[in-house]
């Protein structure tokens, strides 16, 4: 675990030799764990946003196990790094993160959705850990980009990380937000792409082509970096490693990472695209839990 | 009326050291030029692109900050109304939106220019307080008491108020609250804001022909002084509200919405009655909507008299 006392750094990498496996170990087991609670919501829930939820998980497992100097005994710490789900429809895959974490009790999380419930399938503030409520798609940079400058004029040195969907980025207050927080060249200012390659009615290539995604951002005045596999925990600590280092005028960063929707879930794979499923197959559901429990013990063996 | 308000702008960046300015493009049209000689680095330009201006300012707002977000109302609320519902989402935030050409204010502009819906979008929002100051002294107050307040508030500022006009009323500006101009027995008169100036035109003109006017002033257009307007309309079964705004859904409407639930009055809503016109001088669109002293004495005669 990152220290949590003093001046935190902002190195990701993980630690070299044994260490590094034992490292990696320890945040595969986290993601399982995280898949686990997010399947159980589905479940029990009954419907979810379980495709965008699932090709998230290692982003976040990375970000909250690894990279964010966040902490539920002290959530309020003016220099804590800032997250913001700006598709907040993968709700259910931060609760799981902040349940892990123990931001709230675990019991609330089979509450999700439900009448009444703190847990909403959107994203709310009232839930301890969750920094910006959310739903409405294409706000989140600008949040974070009004986050960056407040940490710059009261002179803190944390990060603000926004995680973004690829269709979300059809939303053209997006880009108003990556001109501001290039113009303003905040290098606190971190946006991660969570390219799963789909939207709610389609492949994003098919609705409204946003690549060439690399090119894009750097003609934006971003520093650009690539994950091929947004599902590879360590890949993605490497390239967020260094990012947003306290720099007065720096650039803003955007790491593009390709991911699967509905990675992980046999049905969801097959299925073209997994925006947001219904009832769990009971069949199913124990055949991915039985996975999961698999992995579970091979990695804590 | 806008040198008093760059003036109050620039005391409030001295004595709340939290408070941003942000303008999408319209520092110079609002304003704000004073407050950013003082405090550069609290003074952010966003460019022509008010969605994420509102964003920003939420951001800034959750860390603390109280960000003055200034534009022309017709697109600030129109084109970021998405935006400004998500702020109520986050909780009681420091998100103050100052709107410039408001309803017919600058009418020459033409329609695009014109916000006449920006009230009753908003107020359906609930928790959105909107401030219409009418002379100098609540310029200073309205801007004072917004950044005082613990949520959202939305000014509506009118940019050409003549010189020298004021409610001489030394009562202090306080959010929610309205205030009596005249008395009167015969019917009450609500000035939602800037329209204040005209009822008490015509409440003097009814006055020579001996009716005799109560008179609201609501320099908070929402929420409603409801206390205030339920005492003063007791005894009296004539309402008229006059506001630059559209007559549906705006103060009337919820003036209408107040009185119908307790007991019910006539009520004579007095505003812009048409989506579509043509371009013109302010004097030109009170006379188009019959809003001139004359004309709001004359209509209200006919009412008192149906």
């Amino acid at each position: 675990m990152r220290e949590m006392a003093g001046n935190p750094g902002h190195g990701a990498v993980l630690k070299a030799g044994g260490a590094q496996d034992v490292d990696v170990r320890r945040l595969k087991l986290e993601a399982v764990r995280i898949k686990k609670k997010l399947l159980k919501i589905w479940f029990t829930c009954g419907r979810a946003h379980l495709g965008g939820a699932l090709s998230a998980v290692e982003i976040l497992t990375a970000l909250y196990f690894k990279v964010l100097n966040v902490s539920p005994e002290d959530p309020a710490r003016p220099d804590r790094d800032r997250f913001i789900l700006s598709k907040a429809h993968a709700a259910i895959a931060l609760y799981s993160v902040l349940a892990n974490k123990k931001f709230f009790p675990e019991s609330e999380i089979l509450e999700c959705g439900k009448d009444g419930s703190l847990l909403e399938m959107h994203l709310n503030r009232r839930v301890p850990g969750v920094e910006v409520a959310g739903g409405s798609l294409g706000q989140g940079l600008s949040i974070g980009l009004g986050m960056a400058l407040a940490g710059r004029l009261r002179g803190l040195k944390h990060r603000i990380f926004v995680l973004l969907g690829d269709g979300e980025l059809n939303e053209g207050q997006v880009w108003e937000a990556a001109v501001a927080a290039a113009h303003y060249g905040l290098g606190n200012l971190i946006a991660i792409i969570d390219c799963n390659g789909f939207q709610q009615s389609g492949a994003v290539r098919d609705v409204m082509n946003m690549e060439p995604l690399s090119s894009k951002w750097k003609a934006f005045g971003w520093e650009v970096k690539t994950v091929e596999d947004g599902h590879d925990i360590p890949a993605i600590c490497g390239a967020l490693a260094g990012a947003g280092e306290a720099e007065e005028r720096g650039k803003p960063t955007v790491v593009i990472a390709r991911t699967i929707k509905g990675n992980g879930l046999p049905s969801s794979e097959e299925n073209e695209n997994p925006h947001f499923l219904g009832a769990a197959d009971p069949g199913e559901f124990h055949f991915a839990m039985y996975e999961l429990d698999r992995l579970e013990k091979e990695l804590t063996e | 009326m806008t040198d008093i308000y760059a003036e109050s702008l620039r005391e409030i960046g001295f004595l709340n050291p939290e408070t941003v300015v942000i303008n999408v493009d319209t520092g110079f049209a609002m304003q704000t030029h004073l407050f950013k000689k003082e405090f550069p680095s609290r003074t952010l330009e966003m460019g022509i692109a008010e969605q994420n201006a509102v964003g920003a300012a939420i951001g800034l707002a959750l860390e603390g900050f109280v960000s003055l977000v200034h534009g022309y109302s017709p697109f600030l609320i129109r084109r970021a109304f998405d935006q400004l519902a998500g702020s109520i989402m986050q909780g009681p935030i420091g998100v103050k939106l100052i709107g410039g050409s408001f309803g017919f204010s600058s009418g020459p502009a033409g329609r695009s220019h014109h916000a006449i819906a920006d009230i009753a979008a908003l107020r359906a929002l609930h928790n959105m307080v909107i401030l219409e100051p009418c002379d100098k002294s609540e310029v200073a107050g309205a801007i004072k008491a917004a950044v005082g307040y613990d949520g959202p508030v939305y000014i509506r500022l009118r940019r050409d108020t003549p010189p020298g006009f004021s409610i001489e009323n030394d009562l202090a500006f306080n959010i929610g609250k309205g205030k009596i101009l005249r008395s009167g027995n015969d019917l009450t008169l609500i000035g939602a804001g800037t329209m204040t100036e005209i009822l008490l035109q015509a409440a003097d003109l009814l006055e020579n022909e001996n009716i005799h006017s109560e008179l609201v002033h609501l320099p908070t257009l929402w929420p409603l002084d409801s206390e205030l307007i339920l005492r003063s309309v007791k005894g009296r079964e004539v309402v008229v509200v006059a506001e630059n705004h559209s007559i549906h859904g705006g103060v009337g409407g919820a003036v209408s919405e107040l009185l119908s639930a307790n007991g019910g009055k006539r009520v004579l809503n007095l505003g812009i009655d048409e989506g579509i016109y043509s371009a013109g001088s302010r004097d030109y669109f009170l006379n188009k909507f019959q809003l001139k002293p004359e004309q709001v004495a004359s209509r209200v005669k006919k009412i008192l008299n149906a």
